[in-house]
């Protein structure tokens, strides 16, 4: 399988810099607030760049880390630092994800330059969709010509004078002050008159909105990803930030519902923009299945399984889950939601009345078995799970699995686990410990890295905790 | 508080009964994580003025415990440790020096970096130092009995109970192995190696040894 060789992190929210080269089984230690999370997150965010930041099973990096965790754009990159990088070579490949908080402004480099362009060439297509001229009441007016006599002339005139636009045709005007001619005449007058300003008018509108769209894009707090290939740029993800009161850079006032809804409606459908210069197969990272610690344990068990059905690997999950779980025997899918069947028991139970440990672990085993030679990013596995059960997970992971698995844990348990079950698998190569630790002296996070042998030395000989302190 | 690292049983029983007997509230911990997790909650949560960590092995000590817990304290927690072990008739010189390169290589081996090493030979400490902040440094007192606990012990025995032992008896029990002849001297008045050792502590015999002196100043 394609594994990550390298990696390295820079200044990607509280991380100054960190780097380790991988080996098939990661876990990252350390006290809170050094940056555990924030080492899967960028790891995620590389490897999900080109899929629009989705896993395998569609978890959705850039929702969770501004959605669920409610980061603000503003701290994505290091406090102080203008830009973030996150590099990983795979097998020879070197990938590198840049990004940058912006407040506001476009850069003034080619990145900058294709987002203008992109800019402008998605509101042309929307300014230009007769849905829009619809929304704008603005498609051309097909007068009822009998209709129209010398009232209807004046409160138009009255209309277009007090709204300030168009021109009014002198004879047009002429007419109103008295020296009536044919209705024909008049009619004929009217129909040029809107002729002309129709388009007059549409064009200076649709020049306003467009001006709107570059005004707010512009303007407005942005967050700019590069993804280079051995150093070529190749892909530019831009994500905008529209929860600002954009009226401001608009100059619209509050009144102007029309205008701002059609803006909104642009906006809601570009709220992100990606420019792909790659040519050829663009899936060039190894897939991806991202578990980040969750509270909807059911839901995921609910896609999990989904996709494991149309993987066609259901049956072995469920060999596996009945072989390890003395009282489970089948795990199945209803109009009802999930349920779980147990033995000795007679109807099968709704998963959600479980317990949260049976819950994880299900999960956990469901998780492991979706991706075969992929890249797993797993938060805090440990969550509600009985010391027995991360026994069964760490089994699961290490004996049944060829991904490359970076885990973050709190637990002594977990860490124990893995080294023991390393050991007696005779794979402690292929295990290693990133731990992190703060430095009060240099006011930062520094990383050790220790591999699996010396990791159960110490754990075993001299008792460390290998969490730190 | 204090951290005070010794090899094995021996001393730990010693060294507990010196604490208490200084009025120290002590407390024994047989596993670095122990430590670790009484510098994690902060030492004055923890109420104790005396940690002993014993081992068995003064290699371990030097080359593997020391700097874990060096590697883990520098720039975050000023501790103080000792550490207390046997020359084994060694040259205090070159057993300075390997403590030294024992260290140095385990620091190394931990990655630690932004650190200064300073020694002294004379007052057998080696001091770890932040590059980036002078007032996180680490001072590592070293606290050598000059050929071992036990050998000093049997010897004061045989002193203290002269009249117990034949001029034969005290011959072979110098000879014998310390671990032996400690039991052997215990049995012969009638109490347990354990409660000599703990005799030992609370009757001050080492008082004129140098060692001796040195932990009660570095403990006090």
């Amino acid at each position: 399988m394609d594994e990550i060789k390298h990696i390295r992190i820079h200044n990607y929210r509280g991380v100054e810099d960190i780097a380790f080269s991988p080996k098939k089984i990661n876990i990252i230690v350390g006290p809170n607030n050094t940056g555990k999370s924030a080492i899967l997150e960028a790891v995620s965010l590389l490897l999900s760049s080109e899929n629009n930041f989705l896993d395998i099973v569609g978890n959705n990096v850039f929702k969770y880390l501004f959605n669920i965790r409610e980061y603000d754009m503003k701290y994505i990159v290091r406090e102080g630092e203008s830009k973030a990088v996150i590099e990983c070579q795979i097998e020879k490949t070197k990938f590198k994800l840049e990004f940058e908080y912006r407040e506001t402004g476009i850069p003034l480099d080619a990145c900058g330059a294709a987002i203008l362009s992109k800019i402008r060439e998605l509101s042309n297509i929307f300014l230009n969709n007769p849905d829009i001229l619809k929304a704008l009441n603005m498609e051309p007016i097909s007068p009822t010509k009998a209709n129209i006599i010398d009232n209807t002339l004046e409160s138009e005139l009255d209309r277009i004078l007090k709204s300030g636009k168009g021109d009014v045709p002198h004879s047009f005007e002429f007419s109103l002050k008295g020296q009536r001619g044919s209705q024909v005449r008049r009619q004929k007058e009217l129909e040029d008159y809107i002729q002309i300003n129709y388009e007059r008018n549409l064009k200076k509108y649709l020049d306003i909105l467009e001006n709107d769209i570059f005004n707010i894009y512009s303007r407005c707090p942005k967050v700019i990803f590069t993804l280079y290939k051995d150093d070529v740029e190749c892909y530019y993800y831009i994500d905008f930030d529209f929860t600002v009161d954009f009226s401001l850079y608009t100059g619209a006032t509050p009144e102007s519902y029309q205008r701002l809804n059609i803006l909104r409606r642009f906006l809601f459908q570009n709220d992100r923009i990606i420019i792909d210069n790659r040519e050829g197969d663009t899936n060039e990272f190894p897939l991806l299945l991202v578990s980040f610690c969750s509270e909807s344990l059911v839901s995921d068990i609910n896609s999990f399984y989904d996709n494991i059905v149309n993987e066609k690997k259901i049956k072995g999950v469920i060999e596996y889950l009945t072989e390890r779980i003395e009282y489970f025997e089948d795990l199945r899918k209803t109009d009802d939601g999930m349920r779980i069947i147990l033995k000795d028991i007679k109807n099968p139970l709704p998963v959600s009345s479980m317990g949260q440990g049976l819950i994880s672990l299900i999960r956990m085993i469901l998780l492991n078995s979706l991706v075969s030679e992929g890249v797993i990013l797993i938060e805090e596995p440990e969550s509600a799970l009985h010391p027995g059960y991360i026994e069964v997970f760490v089994e699961e992971i290490i004996g049944h699995s060829n991904n490359q698995l970076f885990l973050t844990t709190h637990s002594l348990n977990l860490i124990e686990s893995i080294l023991e079950i390393g050991k007696a698998k005779e794979c402690l190569d292929d295990i290693q410990i990133i731990r992190l630790y703060n430095r009060n002296d240099i006011k930062g996070t520094l990383s050790e890295t220790i591999n699996g042998t010396d990791a159960l030395y110490e754990i075993e000989e001299i008792g460390t905790d290998l969490r730190g302190i | 508080m204090k951290i005070l690292i010794c090899e094995g049983k021996h001393d730990r029983i010693f060294l507990r009964t010196i604490g208490e007997s200084l009025g120290l509230e002590c407390s024994v911990k047989d596993q670095l994580r122990d430590i670790q997790a009484i510098l994690r909650r902060g030492c004055s949560r923890s109420n104790l003025d005396l940690v002993i960590f014993p081992d068995t092995n003064k290699d371990k000590i030097v080359s593997a415990i020391l700097p874990r817990l060096l590697h883990d304290t520098i720039g975050r927690v000023n501790c103080t440790p000792c550490v207390l072990v046997d020359g084994d008739g060694e040259r205090l010189g070159s057993l300075f020096e390997t403590f030294l390169i024992g260290i140095t290589s385990g620091l190394s081996s931990h990655q630690t970096s932004d650190i200064s090493i300073d020694t002294s030979e004379d007052q057998l400490q080696i001091s770890v130092s932040s590059t980036n902040d002078q007032r996180y440094s680490i001072c590592v007192n070293f606290i050598i009995i000059p050929l071992s606990f036990e050998k000093d012990l049997v010897k004061e025995s045989l002193i203290r109970f002269s009249s117990s032992f034949s001029r034969r008896e005290k011959e072979e029990l110098f000879s014998a192995k310390p671990h032996r002849a400690m039991v052997d001297i215990a049995t012969k008045i009638g109490i347990t190696k354990d409660e000599l050792i703990t005799m030992s502590a609370r009757e001050r015999w080492f008082e004129t040894y140098d060692w001796f002196s040195t932990i009660i100043q570095k403990v006090s």
